[in-house]
């Protein structure tokens, strides 16, 4: 932003320590600062600081090193003065909220605790249940709304007063994709009528391409920090995605390659980063009798950068090798049909049929609430379904769970190992209960990592480890199906990508079939095919790559449009094209002829006096492709 | 001015009113409690269940039998035939004494000779098997009474005074000795400290596991202010409670009321403010509300029921126990309850205990608002 006006937040060399003896450092020598009108956004994984950061620039954690500075008052020195000024919503989906109180008497505690004048109020709030659209529901109870609503409901509190400084707490984690949209649409309205300063923080990758500028946060120290676009470019390499059969093989090859400095395995792509040729990559596949069917470079995101940072040059993927019981003439697929599930009046599962086949990472993607978690407990036979059968491994889940539940292989959302025994321990135990005969874990251990904590309490490990080792308990019985829900929720991306490379090697090795639930939209790419889940309901099911095309043919490809000027050019652009929306500095739109309304958008802009415009066809995101989708489905259904 | 206080007052109100478990908590459970423990409560021994062996079936054995019967403490089962039958019976506890008269008791009688009379007395609850004992040695000293002076009348000698000093007991404020006139009270004390103070201890706490407390963290509120303003509706429940308890124990309990209703109004409040103020230190001092129900628990709840004369009398304890209870707010509404249903003591007899409370009140209070950080950690 302008360099000339002062910042509006200012952090300097801030620390922050926790525990007795304060051993853990959860905050360390961080700087940054925020201007008027800009959105900064801290992005990391759970356990990164975010939390800490800004709940010091709140007033309400003490720091231990540093100076913080909140629109000119010295917050360490005087917490109480910048309660009034600022605007903070704490993490979690409307936490601020008291359930028993309507809409509108929940705004009204806040004005009174704010003791705003009435005028003041009525119109600070007529402006924001007019942006949030919650202006019929004002008097229905806070605990009936839903994920969407509550998290706008509570934007509206923490802002009733209009703040020039806004503090959010990841608040768009587990959020719905249209109630996310129409939440960036809200915080950019601020921003450009306002000029207020918007600091918030996500554990999304793909959120902060949102923000003017970001810092990027690993246990507790900034990374790195800058414009999105600026810190993509730093992103050292070329980057591509191949398709190639068999894959397993491809990757091996590309593994062993000095030129290839990096390679995951997305679902039926592969993404390298490389120095050098790629043709000369792609010849030394084809030599290798490897069938490449597609080459295409691709642009780095933040993600990629994240995990150059961190990760300290190539490394040996982890393997989990466990013989799958496979059971003859029982094919490892998971089918559902018409499966729903009532609580009450409310339906969790609505209709679902699904079918997974032998070896596959299904994906269910969703936000929270969608019915993913019942599904799969249904699934898993831990819940019984109000309707509809399935079948695990070709076994009926109502009649026959018992040889089911030998079959499959269950990690739950939450840490549920026992946290007061080592990892040596809880692997025996899990080994016992499932009867497992060898009990010679060292291997296992090794390859994902975990020997050196092998005495270490579970519940001491970090979150990452965590997952690898509620992981292998599920699979020790070397179950043919898996279910995984949210295994990857807050897991930092060094971590994550580990565990995806588990997850494909349990796949494409042993066979396993995978089903696995997550609300990261980034993270579809892994799976072979996607089923998207809302409101209980399954309301598309395909390739990762079948779905962004379903969604180009249906609303337009995506047309980006870069200008320094572009909140002037969005302003000029919007009354033509009404769809269009702001992402980062940048405006989004869609569009079934992109040469001709590349062609309208210059002359709008060239008559608005906007000269400097560069415009480009990004692959339209998983999130976009999301928010298709759901349109759709309400259409078909109302 | 005090526009945050109402606002905190009026959303907590709204909060208790809306919510089921906290509405039953705060009204139906004090009373359904009073009433349940006010019935059961009760110490008298009445209408013990009794049987008779009767081996000698003579007219004076069965006057003797009469002598227990016609009291009101024991009730006639019947009489059984013989040991392994009463044996059952007392096992059972379907009685709880059996008298065994011995196949010569009237022979020995009326020769002028001591007999023995066998009691078996179920021991398994100590308190009754005393009391049952005391009122058999009582019947048994009439019973010996009336055979003397009948002994006496048939060798010619006339006398109405057998027993030379005689004392003549007069109980007073609880004059037929019912339980139920120290018991209720007394129950009223405990159920106005435990269920308010329970919920009082719940309200901060609450907010902090749900996140709402930020709002109060983050925004321009005085700590006074958010106390003030969470105390005043738990107050306002457990007035309604106390007047609720009030006419159970006149209307349905029958309890003997002989003093100043706004002296008693008066001593309720204070110590209700006080009560709920322990609470509320309680919930600013926990992280959950588990840990905040049972620091209730081993606070409030056990230290008011051993150490506020609810069931020993202050006086009869030790040294230490003294000092707990002049500690604890419920040793002096018990006090003060006590004294005025049954004694008719006024304002000034309990004004140093309405002093003490009011400090209590302020030390409380002001450690439950020092005690507030509007900070995590």
């Amino acid at each position: 932003m302008s360099a000339t006006a002062p910042p509006v937040i200012e952090v300097k060399g801030l620390w922050r320590f926790y525990g007795r003896w304060k051993k853990v450092e959860a905050v360390r020598d961080v700087s940054f600062e925020v201007g008027r009108g800009e959105i900064f956004g801290l992005i990391g994984p759970d356990g990164a600081g975010k939390t800490s950061i800004i709940q010091t620039l709140a007033g309400v954690l003490k720091a231990h090193r540093g100076c913080v500075s909140v629109g000119g008052i010295d917050v360490l020195a005087n917490p109480e003065a910048v309660k009034g000024p600022v605007g903070y919503m704490p993490q979690g989906l409307g936490v601020n909220l008291y359930e028993s109180l309507s809409v509108q008497e929940n705004i009204e505690f806040f004005r009174d605790l704010r003791k705003l004048p009435e005028k003041t109020y009525r119109e600070n709030r007529a402006h924001l249940l007019n942006m949030t659209r919650l202006g019929p529901f004002v008097q229905r109870r806070a605990g009936n709304l839903s994920g969407g609503m509550r998290q706008k409901l509570a934007l509206i509190c923490a802002l009733i007063h209009l703040p020039d400084v806004i503090l959010l707490d990841e608040p768009t984690t587990g959020v719905d994709p249209i109630s996310r949209q129409e939440f960036w649409q809200i915080i950019r309205r601020l921003v450009q009528e306002r000029k207020v300063a918007v600091l918030l923080s996500t554990s999304y990758m793909d959120e902060a391409e949102r923000c003017h500028r970001i810092a990027l946060l690993h246990s507790g120290r900034i990374i790195e920090q800058g414009d999105p676009e600026d810190l993509r470019a730093k992103a050292a390499g070329q980057f591509a995605a191949i398709q190639a059969e068999p894959q397993a093989s491809a990757l091996q090859i590309l593994q062993a390659r000095d030129d290839v400095l990096s390679t995951e395995a997305f679902g039926r792509e592969l993404r390298i980063r490389f120095a050098g040729d790629l043709q000369t990559i792609e010849k030394a596949l084809r030599d290798r009798q490897i069938a490449v069917s597609n080459v295409a470079r691709r642009e780095p995101d933040l993600e990629d950068l994240f995990l150059q940072l961190l990760s300290a040059g190539k490394q040996q993927k982890p393997e989990l090798r466990i013989p799958a019981s496979h059971v003859v003439g029982f094919p490892a697929t998971v089918k559902s049909a018409a499966v729903t599930k009532r609580f009450g009046d409310f339906v969790a599962v609505d209709t679902v049929d699904l079918s997974v086949e032998r070896g596959e990472i299904f994906g269910l993607l969703g936000p929270n609430g969608a019915g993913k978690t019942t599904l799969i407990k249904m699934m898993c036979g831990l819940l019984g379904p109000s309707a509809g059968a399935i079948q695990v491994a070709g076994f009926d889940i109502q009649s026959e769970k018992q040889q089911v539940r030998d079959q499959i292989g269950y990690m739950s959302q939450h840490f549920s190992l026992y946290r007061d025994l080592t990892v040596r321990q809880n692997l025996r135990l899990y080994s016992d209960l499932y009867g497992v005969r060898n009990t010679n874990f060292r291997g296992l251990m090794r390859s994902l990592g975990l020997e050196e904590f092998e005495s270490r309490l579970a519940g001491d490990l970090p979150t990452g480890l965590r997952q690898r080792l509620s992981l292998l308990c599920a699979v020790l019985h070397g179950p043919p199906v898996l279910f995984l829900d949210e295994p990857t929720s807050g897991v930092d991306p060094v971590a994550r990508r580990t565990f995806w490379d588990l997850i494909y090697s349990l796949s494409r090795e042993s066979g396993v079939t995978v089903l696995v639930s997550t609300h990261y939209m980034n993270e579809a790419d892994h799976c072979d095919r996607l089923g998207l889940m809302h409101q209980g309901r399954l309301i598309a099911v395909d390739t990762p790559a079948g779905l962004k095309q379903t969604s180009e043919r249906r609303s337009g490809r995506l047309l980006a449009i870069h200008t320094p000027g572009f909140r002037e050019a969005f302003d000029a652009i919007r009354p033509v094209y009404p769809g269009a929306f702001l992402y980062g500095d940048r405006i989004h739109l869609r569009s079934f002829d992109a040469r001709s309304d590349e062609r309208r958008v210059l002359s709008l802009l060239s008559q608005a006096g906007i000269t400097e415009v560069q415009t480009s066809e990004p692959q339209i995101s998983m999130d976009e492709t999301f928010i298709d989708f759901i349109r759709t489905a309400e259409m078909v259904h109302a | 001015m005090l526009s945050r206080l109402f606002a905190i007052i009026r959303k907590e109100t709204r909060e208790v009113l809306r919510d089921r478990i906290y509405l039953s908590l705060a009204i139906a459970v004090p009373l359904i409690v009073t009433v349940l423990l006010g019935l059961g409560f009760v110490l008298d021994v009445k209408n013990l269940p009794v049987v008779f062996y009767d081996q000698d079936r003579s007219s004076l054995s069965r006057e003797y039998i009469y002598s227990f019967t016609n009291s009101e403490y024991f009730r006639l089962v019947g009489f059984v035939a013989g040991p392994a039958q009463f044996e059952q019976l007392l096992q059972s506890g379907a009685v709880r004494a059996v008298v065994v008269i011995p196949p010569d008791f009237s022979r020995k009688l009326h020769g002028g000779k001591q007999v023995a009379v066998q009691i078996l007395v179920d021991g398994s609850f100590a308190a009754r098997a005393q009391i049952v004992s005391g009122y058999i040695a009582a019947i048994d000293a009439q019973f010996n009474a009336q055979l003397l002076s009948r002994y006496l009348a048939g060798k010619g000698v006339v006398t109405t005074n057998l027993a030379p000093v005689s004392t003549e007991g007069r109980v007073w404020y609880n004059p037929s000795l019912e339980s139920k006139n120290s018991v209720v009270p007394g129950l009223m004390v405990i159920t106005l400290m435990f269920y308010p103070g329970l919920l009082a201890a719940l309200v901060v706490v609450r907010e902090k596991e749900r996140g709402t407390i930020f709002n109060l963290y983050c925004s321009p509120v005085r700590r006074w202010e958010v106390i003030a303003g969470k105390a005043v509706p738990y107050i306002g429940v457990a007035f309604l409670d106390y007047f609720l308890i009030f006419s159970l124990s006149i209307l349905v309990f029958q309890v003997r009321f002989v003093g100043n209703f706004f002296v008693l109004t008066l001593a309720a409040l204070l110590y209700i403010t006080c009560c709920i103020g322990v609470g509320l230190v309680i919930s600013v001092f926990c992280k959950t509300q588990v840990a905040a129900m049972l620091a209730t628990f081993v606070a409030m709840m056990t230290p008011s029921l051993m150490f506020s004369g609810m069931m020993t009398p202050i006086a009869s304890m030790d040294r230490s126990a003294q000092m707990i209870s002049r500690v604890i707010p419920a040793s002096y509404f018990m006090g003060m309850a006590r004294g005025v249903y049954l004694k008719g003591l006024g304002f000034f007899y309990y004004l140093p205990d309405f002093l003490t409370l009011l400090l209590f009140a302020a030390v409380v209070y002001g450690i439950a608002v020092l005690g507030f950080r509007k900070r995590v950690g």
